[in-house]
């Protein structure tokens, strides 16, 4: 598995458990007691489970398993790298500016970011999203 | 939007989870195990978590339909929502556990 995959995986699993955690914490809360400010962790939990576990997750499985270009690999990667960082910038900024009751511009950067992620990571997997073909020269990429 | 033709909003919730709970993810789960590499040898290996994953989740997932469905009919059972959370929370990290090993370079 590359090391962007790695990088994706692991922190969408991250995500995951602290998505999860929060979900646990909210539907538990009148049954604890807690305060009914607690249901406003709810646009963090969304953000972490369906932006941070579930497109991350998308991310790092694709570009791990995608068919590699002939001669250039897994292709551009530099535009993985900033969908994965671009992802995680949004994620976090629309999550907590969520709960944070954040103004406008703030949610609206951190969904331009999420956005942009979409865009890199699309233009990363489109020249590998192809017919297959395997390649006569396995060493032009690594598995 | 979706929620208010539902013939009660308050089981949106319910709705909502499980499809991306009760169906998304846990395709994600099943597929993962299925597919990611192996552990290492000497990495923590654990197998045995993921029958106890799948019955934690679908436990509580289902506590939870019990639980809103009764808030919906007008019966409050909290105990119920306070077990599906533990349950679907021990769940999730579970699977972190089991997979985390699984997620690696050649």
């Amino acid at each position: 598995m590359p090391r962007l995959s790695v990088w994706c995986l692991r922190t969408a699993l991250l995500y995951l458990g602290l998505g999860f955690t929060l979900g646990a914490v909210m539907l538990a809360a009148p049954g604890l007691h807690l305060p009914a400010t607690t249901l406003r962790l709810r646009p963090l939990h969304i953000e972490l489970l369906l932006g941070g576990w579930m497109v991350q997750l998308a991310f790092g499985v694709a570009y791990w398993i995608l068919p590699r270009q002939r001669g250039a690999g897994r292709g551009n990667e530099r535009l993985a790298w900033a969908a994965l960082l671009l992802l995680n910038l949004g994620v976090l900024t629309v999550g907590v500016g969520g709960v944070m009751d954040a103004s406008g511009p703030v949610i609206a950067a951190g969904r331009a970011a999420e956005l942009l992620a979409a865009v890199a990571f699309a233009g990363h997997a489109w020249p590998r999203a192809r017919l297959y073909t395997p390649l006569k020269n396995p060493s032009s990429g690594s598995v | 939007m979706i929620a208010p033709v539902l013939p009660g909003a308050q089981l949106w919730p319910t709705y909502v989870h499980l499809l991306v709970l009760g169906w998304l993810t846990q395709l994600i789960f099943g597929v993962a195990y299925w597919m990611f590499p192996r552990p290492l040898p000497q990495a923590f290996h654990g197998e045995r978590l993921g029958w106890p994953t799948y019955w934690l989740l679908n436990t509580g997932l289902l506590l939870r339909i019990v639980g809103e469905g009764s808030r919906a009919a007008g019966r409050e059972m909290n105990a119920v929502l306070v077990a599906a959370a533990m349950l679907q929370l021990i769940a999730g990290w579970s699977f972190v556990l089991l997979i985390w090993p699984r997620v690696r370079g050649r």
